[in-house]
Order: structure tokens, then sequence, then C-alpha cells
């Protein structure tokens, strides 16, 4: 499913966010990335969706060599994976429904299939009796809830979550794992990049460490080394 | 369809969000399209002047009072093969004499010299219009030395102070065309950093709208869309506004127009009027334009997709 081989990403002044990093995801796994503030996590996240691009080596999504991806494909890929961050990214001025439809009227699926989908999903993360409200008035919780719903209307195979439990108490951050694990049952491939010793050792998942932009450990069924 | 129509849709949300400045921005494009409009309207004016001066001047020959109408109409038709010469139109000796009465105020001397005479004391004429101011001295001069000399009474020579009148008109509406250009780019300058700027807060005003766009996979075309649709409202409004000045102005202006031109073949207000959704379509393209250009300029400076 994701290929990383000797990757390699220098920002400005030669500042490293990966170096020589090589590992392989295969479909159907769900995969812990931890390690402290500065590690490399989300570059590593970032550079799976193309929101950045490698210095040096390979990366292979899917089947697709991403290494240098054009600028027109990068929404193709974007639509294939469902992408989860920690601030939630949710339009205030729409509600709950209108949030998860969103990522289907850019992308510019048919009115019909709109209709039909949301609801779908937002009963797959439990809140289709508040399909109606907007984000402030509903948890932080059932917030990433709906950042989550609209992460699957693609039904992507790929799901990366970036700190998604960051801004959560340990109560919602269970339940939004608890989702993730469904959502992995499912078939879908979870990248959970994060750096909650918790949540990762009630996984008993594959972990990977990283630090200072190499990885230290790759277990198949780890806990938090860090 | 419905790609297009929620472009359409979300580019006139960000036009509703932004209200005042959309309207402050529509208000200073039609201010500049206005102004702009308002120097091409002199330019057509003096156009319109001058074309109608030049239609006014011609060579008027007079003949000797025993010179029949008959004659006059040969020497007409051969005087209509020299070369330069446009137009000519034979004035018989009554009409020469009518238009005398005509010139002359009840009780003057003239026309009490003219009743105690008891005959018409005027020749038949020709009046001539040449295809160029330059040619009225030729075609005199070439009349003068022909073999008709003899039968001409008097040769009428306005047209020698006309062309005076006539270059200097032109000269002037040479500068005011060279002005146009200036200030056509000036206004255009300014009207696109005004758009430039309205795309740019409008782009800073959506920023996480945008971001999570290209999250969730919106194409280039999808996130750009909408403030070009936001731009064309700006240029649209523009246009709808500048016309909806210029109809007023032209009403009102229209008889002090009228007043100052009578006689002449000068109709700007009834140009304008007859070709309004001319003058709309050109406003309209001119300010999609100027805002399309504008908004190309902040997407590329600030919307990085």
């Amino acid at each position: 499913m994701i290929s990383f081989e000797h990757v390699t990403k220098l920002y400005q002044h030669k500042n490293v966010g990966l170096e020589d990093v090589s590992l392989q995801i295969t479909a159907g796994e769900f995969v812990s990335i931890v390690g402290q503030s500065g590690s490399g996590k989300t570059t590593l996240a970032k550079l799976i969706i193309a929101e950045e691009r490698p210095s040096r080596g390979k990366i292979v999504v899917g089947g697709w060599d991403i290494t240098h991806i054009k600028h027109h494909e990068v929404p193709i890929l974007r639509r294939q994976i469902g992408v989860v961050f920690q601030d939630f990214k949710l339009l205030p001025r729409k509600t709950l429904a209108e949030n998860v439809a969103f990522a289907l009227e850019v992308a510019g699926e048919p009115a019909a299939r709109i209709h039909s989908i949301v609801p779908q999903v937002l009963k797959i993360v439990g809140l289709e009796a508040k399909q109606d409200r907007y984000p402030d008035q509903v948890s932080g919780g059932e917030q990433q809830r709906v950042v989550i719903a609209r992460a699957l209307v693609h039904r992507p195979k790929l799901l990366v979550a970036d700190e998604p439990t960051g801004n959560l108490d340990s109560i919602n951050a269970q339940e939004i794992i608890a989702l993730l694990q469904k959502i992995n049952e499912f078939g879908t491939t979870v990248v959970l990049v994060t750096h909650n010793r918790e949540v990762v050792n009630s996984l008993r998942r594959r972990v990977i460490t990283l630090d200072h932009g190499h990885i230290i450990a790759d277990q198949k069924s780890g806990k938090y080394l860090l | 369809m419905s790609y297009l129509v929620r472009i359409f849709r979300y580019g006139i949300q960000s036009f509703w969000r932004n209200i005042w400045l959309s309207l402050i921005t529509i208000l200073i494009v039609a201010l500049n399209l206005f102004l702009t409009t308002s120097i091409f309207g002199l330019n057509l004016l003096g156009q319109q002047t001058l074309s109608a001066v030049k239609e006014k001047i011609s060579l008027s020959v007079y003949f000797t009072p025993t010179t029949t109408d008959d004659r006059a109409e040969v020497i007409g038709t051969d005087l209509r093969k020299l070369k330069d010469v446009k137009e000519i139109r034979v004035v018989t000796r009554q009409q020469h004499l009518e238009d005398f009465k005509a010139s002359k105020q009840s009780g003057d001397v003239a026309l009490q010299a003219l009743e105690e005479l008891g005959e018409n004391p005027f020749g038949p004429g020709l009046v001539i219009t040449a295809t160029s101011l330059d040619a009225y001295g030729d075609i005199a001069k070439e009349i003068a030395a022909g073999p008709y000399a003899s039968a001409i009474e008097e040769t009428g020579r306005d047209y020698e102070t006309n062309q005076e009148v006539i270059n200097k008109l032109s000269r002037y509406l040479k500068g005011v065309q060279t002005a146009t250009i200036w200030l056509t780019l000036l206004f255009a300058v300014i009207a696109i950093l005004m758009v430039f700027n309205a795309v740019r807060v409008a782009i800073y005003s959506q920023r996480e709208e945008i971001g999570i766009m290209k999250l969730v996979g919106a194409s280039d075309a999808f996130v750009r869309g909408p403030f070009f649709v936001t731009s064309l409202l700006y240029g649209i409004g523009a246009a709808v506004l500048t016309t909806a000045i210029i109809l007023p102005i032209i009403a009102v202006s229209q008889p002090a127009l009228d007043q100052f031109f009578v006689g002449y073949d000068v109709d700007v207000a009834g140009t304008v009027l007859s070709n309004i959704w001319i003058v709309f379509g050109v406003e309209a393209l001119a300010g999609s334009v100027l805002a399309i250009i504008s908004s190309m300029a902040a997407m590329g400076r600030y919307l990085r997709v």
C-alpha cells in the first residue's frame, strides 16, 4: 500500500525532516508512527498525501509512484486518501452534514450521490442525529468524528490520521481510536501519527518509531518506546 | 454541470461574504470605467464636430447675371470631371435670390434696393464639395484658369478660414487622443489594483476553506474558479453601474448639446442611446477583462494550489 525507499526530506537551511527512511506498509495494516516533536512524524504524513515532495528517494502509494507527482494529479491522489488532522479543519459556517458533503462537492460528485452517501458516513461515526448542528454546537470528539466521516466519503483505501486525539480528552480519544480500528476492520489501511503513549500501547499493532528523521524501531506489535 | 454550478455558487457566496469590499471595488472600477468612457465620449464629440465642420465646407462659385441656369448646369457637369470634386450642387438664379433675401432682415437697405431694381440681379452659382480639405485650393485655381473664368463673378473663399479652424481642431483632437490613451492606461491600472486587492482579501478571508478544499481533493480549477466568478461579478457590476450613470447624464446634457451644435449634424446622445447595448457590452467586456487580469495576478501571487 505504502512504500518509502531511502526517502530524505530536507527543508530550508538543510533542516532534516526525514533522512534515508525506508518502510513498507501493506494493505489492511494499522500502523502507528510515533516519536517526539520534530522527529519527522508529520513530515512522513505530509509526504504520503503529497503535501510535501521528497528531496531524495522514492514514494509509492497504492501502486502509484508519487515521488514526482504532477501538480494537477495531487487532487486525484487526495481523493483516494482520507486525511484526519488534530485541528479538525471543519468549516464553522457549515453544518456537520454540509462539512461532510463539502468533500464530495469539491470533487464534482453529483448531488444525488452526495445526498445518499453523507447520511451513511455520518451513521458510521454515530452522528446521524446531529447532522444539522454546527461544529461549535458539538464536542471536540464529535468534531473529530465528523472529520473522519468526511475522510471516508471517498471510500479511501488509506486513512492518514495526524494526531487525531491531540485535542481530545482520554475518553474521546479512545472513542476516536475505536472508530479508526472499526474502519481498519472494514479493510482500510490506517496510518496513525501520534505521540499519545496510552493510545499506542492500547492498540497492540505495528509501531514505527522515529527520532530526528530516522526510523529507530519498527515493531510488529509494539509499544511506545520513547 | 453541477461542478460549474458549484463554482458559480461559491463565487457568489464569496462576493456576498465580503459585500462591502465587493461594493467598494465595483464603485471604484465603475468610476474608472466612467472616466474612461467620458474621455472616449469627448473624443467622439470632437470627431463628430470635426466631421460636421468638414461637411459644411464648400467652394462657392457665382456667375454673372447674364449666365443662364442651363449654362450653370453645363459648367457643373463639366467641373464634375475634375479630380478631387466630390459633389456639385447647382444654385439657380431664383434660388440665389431667395438665399440672399433669407440672409437679410426685413427692412434691410439691400432688400429695399432689390425691390426698387425690379429684377433678379443674381447669376446662378455652383456649390462644390471636394474629396479632401487640401483639394479646395487646387479646384479654385483650375476653375479660375479654365474656360469659364470670364463668366465667374465671385468665388467664395470661406474654406480658407475654415481650414484654419479645422487644423486647430485636428491638433486639439490629436492631443485629446494621446491623453485618452494615457488616461485609459492609468485608470485601467487603478482598476486592476483595486480588483487585485479585493481578490487578495477574499483569498485571505477564505484561506481556511481553501486549505480544506485542497485537503479533500479539490482541483485547481475548483479552487480558482470561484475567484474568477467573483471578479467577473465586479466587472459586470461596474459595467451596469457605469451605464446607469452615463444614461441620465446623456439625457440631461442632450438638449444643451443640441443647442450648442444647432445647424451641425452632431448627435453624440443619439449615437450613444441607439447603441446602448453595445456601450454596455463594451463596458462589461472592459470591466471583465480588467477583473480577470487582476484576479489571475492575485491568485498567482497569493493562492498556492
